[in-house]
């Protein structure tokens, strides 16, 4: 159960969040523009990063935003660089 | 005796209102409700009129009205707001609300809910969205530190009053 | 005497006998007392054995507590005496003095390790059939046969500081956070507080150690913030300081165990250490006992657990316990060393209590057979043999931090040449190991480390203003411990047992390292050795050493295994709190659940926690004769729904319409306020994701209706492609799906009843069109009233603020009832939409299907620029190849319904062949229609409408023609109309 540091609710259990996947993928602008072979590798080759990755979580159980963490993979340790996903 | 002295009951049903939008719409609810919309997340504030504002994060705010006030609050500020960009919901069926008072209400609580709940840290006049017995709530201390309410979406709310009536243990 | 309350007897039962004890008692101290040393029999050899500690990492008497909370593996030597209690031997039939299957032990040479991994594997993996008789002679216990009646909690706790262990250092860490005004909790697994010196002579500052205990005891209890838990385990730690305590017996009484998930800020290791024994032929004899155990029975429970006893020692700690227990009056005839030159102190003291200390020897033989009777001991310095009469051996190979939290936490534990054992090696989390748990084990730095441990960890909660404090003990000499792995022995055939749990012997860890094991991890696992009940808490570091003497590397180099949680057994019950029975999981209701329970609702979980009816059976109905009779009333009568559970997301915003034409492939740009319209909303990778339909209720406000399983997951979804793709797009969603209720009227008499219950728009068919939606009032309740459908027949779906739905319900029921209204439950809904061909996600829209492949191609909209699944779409269609497409299928049995997931087959295919090409997803005997339907998904079936495929039942084989997926009205005249 590991915790992370909300930056609106503070420190909350893990439970209380969805993971949303790898924050550095941003979805292609034209995905026309993409040869097939490139599209299936956006879609189906999901980094498995060990070691620090930033990554999107939605904290649904509590301030209902998406945002922004880095976290070790190899060790859980989530850094309070924790960054509003969006407009804010 | 056995099981925890808290009483459970479902207190009079309140019209409550979802406000979304930036510091623009902000500053116009807070015109036409005479108080401030807090800009914390997990924050409470008394507006005039016998209004509660719960910030959700700091574009989305829960306000508690008066039952049958829901639909005038609803339309002045709808007409304050005009076209800049914002989403006011009635939510006054969305949740249902249930008290719990008594010296053990803490001991109840915190078989469900997963953040700190002491005194010295929640004491009265907080409030928090958080995770409570699986389900998602709206947690608040009222003004004695024995008296919480909790907010559950509506279709839960005999779940939560079940669950609390088990973690009661009578 | 000790430390139990000799004024409250107490008569307790062991193995049909009774005996008495008092309050303060542990079975194992009470059987001790009444002169019971056997317990039990070994798991593998079946061999006598006896009370080995007075702690959690007992090996041996493990019982079966009886009556009425029947429970198995309970640890003796932790469980508290009460009034009652009946317990027996787990392992040892008929009785544990005279075991059938001791047999085992006669045999053992046959049974060495591996045994089970090399033998019953063949011939042809027969494991199945040996394992019948393997589970019958080495089970533990038996498992209790109905549910206990206990009430077991689950409760969060929040702390400044965590301290583990309420021994010298952990009391006075807790001292120490305590006065500087954190939040601490303190948990021990004892009865009560003082962890090592509840069983020694042991002073602190001039006084008998057990009075400064109190004295902390006392100041801890009169601070409000300090939280004192007993027969309390800290078992798992996991990340960021999450720490699960189970606490047995907790001081409610209703209670019978609770688990505690504690986040503390910091956290203080004082978990002690656990003395090991010495590994020697015969080792596991009733009668053998670890040293400090028996001084513990002595002082901390005032019995004798024998007259005449023999201390066999490595280090110079067993000094001190040799002479505690000669002075509790238990004769000790001869301290047996195998080191050349002990202390000389320590030499002396013993001797002048009468104690004959000899050097450089070793026991090599164990007399007796259910009770040690004498030892032989071999010395080194001349090559005697000498004979002590003893009916008890102490024991000591040294002490083991109780490193086990340390490594849960994702420390390595690191080996430390001076107490030859493994002590916690750097902190990975906020966590601080003190006293014993970092190998001190003499008691005033024990004290000051957990003192200043506590004082640490409190500061750095911000706590800060310890008053100094100072620890006065006599001097004690350090351990000077001579690591000795497997005691030497001329004897073949002797055994000695490293892990008595599991009856691991030091020839199985030899012969598992010979065939080529080096890990400790597998070695481990290939003898079983530290896997029994007691996790290997007192034979870990026995088997490391001796790995580590046969491959000649130091210990420290292989290393300790991992140790995972729990670090002492956990039940059930305490795991599952009390999240079950109806509340297992969050139950969601409708306005109208209870209305179908008490009319002859059968509810079943159908997807996002709510339980909705299947069917709605009247008195002695069966299920398909009321699925039946509901499927009729709404194609010829009138049915009523509840559509509750669909989700309802309200979309707001001046780019509603661009964000609803990137998530749906159809365009929207177009669509007026007062209407609605069917969408398709795919993921990225072109699967089905959900299908619904969004009506536009002003220029800017539109709201989607979701399936009722997938409405999270659509949220999920929308909600991340707004804020983490589009966070420039001004759209907000809110999730209103319990804001309100939504009840269906469907079928040729819709429009009356509707006209019936009261409505105040005009609703004909001009007047209100298919996909119309729009504000009324309906049975005088304000209503928005829409014309979509599932069943294909004339539908007005009604939504309604939640706390007017069964209002609503019951008004419509009482217009409809000389409509002959029909009550529909979600089976039949799923026979009428079978019916019409309508597409479900999840059975024809399943993970391999796309839009086009479930004949939804009309939906897409080509020209209006990129959506969600676009991209994909497209790609199946480059990649070519043949598809799985949605077809009907009319089983040419009138009899055979065919079940989901039925195998299409080529005709003239045998059974035997099984090239399937296609699946039955959902199957019916259509009512209206009198004949089977099905739909499914078959390979390029598109082209093969018409064609005859065989269905394949595992039984027989059934022919079916292909058909379009549609079997009534398929020109929608009806949904229409």
């Amino acid at each position: 159960m590991i915790y992370i540091n909300c930056p609106h609710c503070g420190e909350r259990n893990e439970s209380e969040f969805v993971y949303g996947g790898n924050a550095d993928r941003p979805r292609p602008a034209d995905p026309d523009e993409l040869s097939d072979a490139a599209w299936c590798d956006y879609i189906y080759t999901v980094p498995n990063i060990k070691g620090w990755a930033r990554e999107f979580w939605w904290h649904v159980h509590g301030c209902n935003r998406w945002i922004t963490l880095l976290r070790d993979s190899r060790t859980d340790e989530v850094q309070a660089v924790t960054q509003e996903a969006d407009r804010g | 005796m056995q099981g925890y002295e808290v009483s459970i009951e479902i207190p009079p049903r309140r019209g409550l209102l979802d406000l979304r939008g930036n510091a623009a719409i902000r500053l116009i609810c807070n015109e036409q409700l005479g108080g401030d919309l807090p800009l914390a997340a997990n924050r409470l504030a008394c507006l005039p009129g016998n209004k509660l504002a719960y910030c959700i994060s700091p574009d989305h705010w829960l306000l508690q009205v008066e039952e049958g006030d829901e639909g005038p609050v609803l339309r002045s500020l709808e007409q304050a707001a005009g076209q800049t960009f914002h989403a006011f919901t009635d939510v006054s069926d969305l949740y249902a609300q249930i008290r719990l008072s008594g010296p053990d209400v803490r001991e109840v609580l915190v078989q469900g809910v997963s953040i700190d709940i002491h005194p010295r840290v929640f004491p009265a006049g907080s409030t928090a969205r958080c995770e409570f017995a699986k389900t998602t709530a709206q947690l608040t201390c009222l003004e004695t530190a024995s008296v919480f309410e909790i907010a559950v979406y509506s279709s839960y709310q005999r779940y939560a009053i079940d669950w609390l009536t088990q973690a009661q243990g009578r | 005497m000790g430390r139990v309350d000799r004024s409250r007897p107490i008569t307790f039962r062991f193995n049909g006998q009774t005996y008495s004890g008092f309050v303060g008692d542990t079975l194992a101290s009470a059987l001790l007392a009444n002169g019971v040393m056997l317990v039990g029999r070994s798991i593998k050899y079946h061999r006598p054995r006896g009370i080995m500690s007075a702690g959690v990492e007992e090996t041996n008497a493990i019982v079966q507590l009886l009556g009425d909370e029947d429970e198995p593996n309970v640890v003796a030597t932790t469980l508290p005496l009460y009034q009652g209690l009946e317990a027996s031997s787990v392992n040892g039939r008929p009785d544990s003095r005279f075991d059938a299957r001791a047999i085992n032990d006669v045999l053992h040479r046959f049974i060495p390790a591996g045994f089970y991994y090399k033998t019953f594997m063949w011939p042809d993996n027969r494991w199945d059939w040996y394992s019948r008789f393997i589970r019958r002679i080495a089970g533990w216990g038996t498992a209790p046969q109905k549910a206990s009646g206990g009430r077991y909690e689950h409760r969060y706790h929040h702390c400044d500081v965590l301290v583990v262990g309420a021994g010298p250092a952990g009391l006075a860490a807790t001292l120490a956070a305590g006065r500087a005004g954190a939040r601490v909790l303190l948990v021990d697994n004892q009865t009560e507080a003082g962890g090592s010196v509840l069983g020694s002579s042991a002073m602190i500052n001039s006084a008998p150690a057990m009075r400064w205990v109190e004295s902390a005891t006392t100041e801890l209890a009169a601070m409000p913030e300090v939280v004192r838990l007993t027969e309390a385990t800290a078992v798992g730690y996991y990340k960021q300081n999450f720490v699960t305590v189970l606490e047995q017996r907790p001081d409610r009484h209703w209670l019978r165990e609770r688990l505690w998930k504690v986040r503390a800020r910091r956290v203080v290791l004082a978990t002690g250490a656990i003395e090991r024994p010495l590994t020697f032929p015969d080792n596991d004899k009733p009668g053998v006992m670890l040293a400090s155990a028996v001084t513990t029975y002595c002082f901390r429970y005032g019995v004798k657990p024998g007259r005449t006893a023999v201390v066999f020692t490595n280090n110079n700690r067993s000094y001190r316990h040799a002479i505690e227990i000669a002075e509790h009056g238990i004769h000790v005839a001869a301290i047996v060393d195998l080191r050349k030159s002990p202390d000389t102190g320590l030499c002396e003291e013993a001797l002048a209590r009468g104690i004959e200390v000899l050097r450089s020897s070793h026991v090599v033989s164990v007399k007796g057979s259910h009770r040690v009777t004498g030892v032989g001991v071999a010395i080194a310095t001349d090559k005697s043999i000498r004979e002590f009469h003893c009916d008890l051996l102490a024991v000591s190979g040294g002490w083991d931090p109780a490193v086990h939290l340390h490594s849960q936490s994702g420390g390595k534990p690191v080996y430390d040449e001076s107490i030859a054992s493994f002590i916690p090696g750097k902190s990975v989390q906020q966590e601080r190991p003190a006293g014993a748990c970092r190998g001190e084990l003499r008691l005033a730095k024990a004290l000051a480390d957990g003192y200043a441990a506590g004082a640490e960890a409190a500061a750095l909660c911000g706590h800060v203003g310890v008053p100094v404090e100072s620890f006065d003990c006599p001097a004690e000499p350090c351990l000077g411990i001579l690591p000795v792995w497997d005691v030497p022995t001329a004897r073949k055939a002797a055994r000695a047992f490293v892990d008595f749990n599991n009856d691991v012997t030091s020839k199985d860890i030899r012969l598992a390292v010979r065939e080529g094991y080096r890990s400790v991890e597998l070695v481990k696992r290939y003898t079983t050795a530290g896997m029994g009940l007691d996790q290997g808490k007192s034979s870990n570091v026995n088997v490391i050493g001796l790995i580590a003497e046969i491959s000649a590397t130091p210990p420290g180099t292989v290393g300790t295994t991992t140790y995972r949680p729990a670090y002492s057994p956990v039940s059930f019950g305490a795991m599952a709190g009390t999240d079950n029975g109806q509340l297992i999981f969050p139950w969601r209701r409708t306005p109208i659940t209870d209305w179908f329970i008490a009319n002859g609702g059968h509810l079943d979980e159908t997807g996002a926690l709510f339980r909705r009816p299947l069917y709605i059976a009247k008195p002695k109905e069966t299920a398909s004769d009321a699925i039946e009779r509901e499927a009729l009333a709404v194609r010829n009568a009138a049915g009523i729904y509840d559509s509750t559970p669909l989700g309802k997301i309200s979309i707001k915003g001046p780019d509603a319409v661009k964000f609803l034409n990137r998530v749906y492939t159809n365009a929207w740009d177009k669509l007026p306020v007062g209407r609605c319209k069917f969408g398709y909303m795919l993921h990225d990778d072109g699967r089905l994701l959900d299908d619904g339909v969004t009506f536009r209720l002003s220029e800017e406000h539109y709201v989607m209706s979701t399936g009722s399983g997938v409405a999270d997951i659509v949220l999920r979804h929308l909600e991340r492609l707004l804020h983490c793709e589009w966070p420039d797009l001004e759209v907000y969603l809110t999730p209103v799906s319990d804001q309100f209720a939504v009840i269906c009227v469907c079928g040729p008499q819709a429009r009356l009843v509707m006209q019936q219950a009261g409505i105040d728009i005009d609703i004909s068919r001009e007047a209100f069109r298919f996909f119309d939606t729009g504000f009324c009032k309906v049975a005088g309740l304000d209503a928005r009233l829409s014309r979509v459908t599932y069943t294909g027949e004339l539908s007005f779906e009604i939504e309604v603020p939640s706390r007017n739905g069964l209002k609503l319900w019951k008004a419509l029921m009482e217009a409809g009832a000389d409509y002959g209204i029909t009550p529909v439950g979600s089976d039949t809904s799923m026979l009428l939409r079978t019916e019409k061909g309508f597409i479900a996600a999840g059975l024809e829209g399943d993970g391999h299907a796309n839009i086009h492949d479930v004949g939804m191609g009309w939906v897409v909209a080509s020209d209006k620029g990129d959506f969600i699944g676009k991209r994909s779409t497209e790609r199946d269609i480059n990649a070519g190849g043949t598809r799985p497409q949605v077809v009907g299928l009319l089983p040419q049995d009138p009899t055979f319904v065919p079940p989901k997931g039925t195998p299409i087959i080529e005709p003239g295919e045998t059974c035997e062949s099984r090239e399937s090409i296609g699946m039955v997803t959902i199957g019916f005997h259509s009512p209206a229609l009198g004949y089977p339907i099905a739909l499914a998904q078959l390979s390029d079936g598109r082209s093969r409408l018409g064609d005859t495929v065989t269905l394949y039942t595992g039984e027989r084989t059934v022919s079916a023609r292909v058909c379009e997926p549609v079997f009534l009205d398929p020109d929608g005249e009806r949904m229409r109309s």
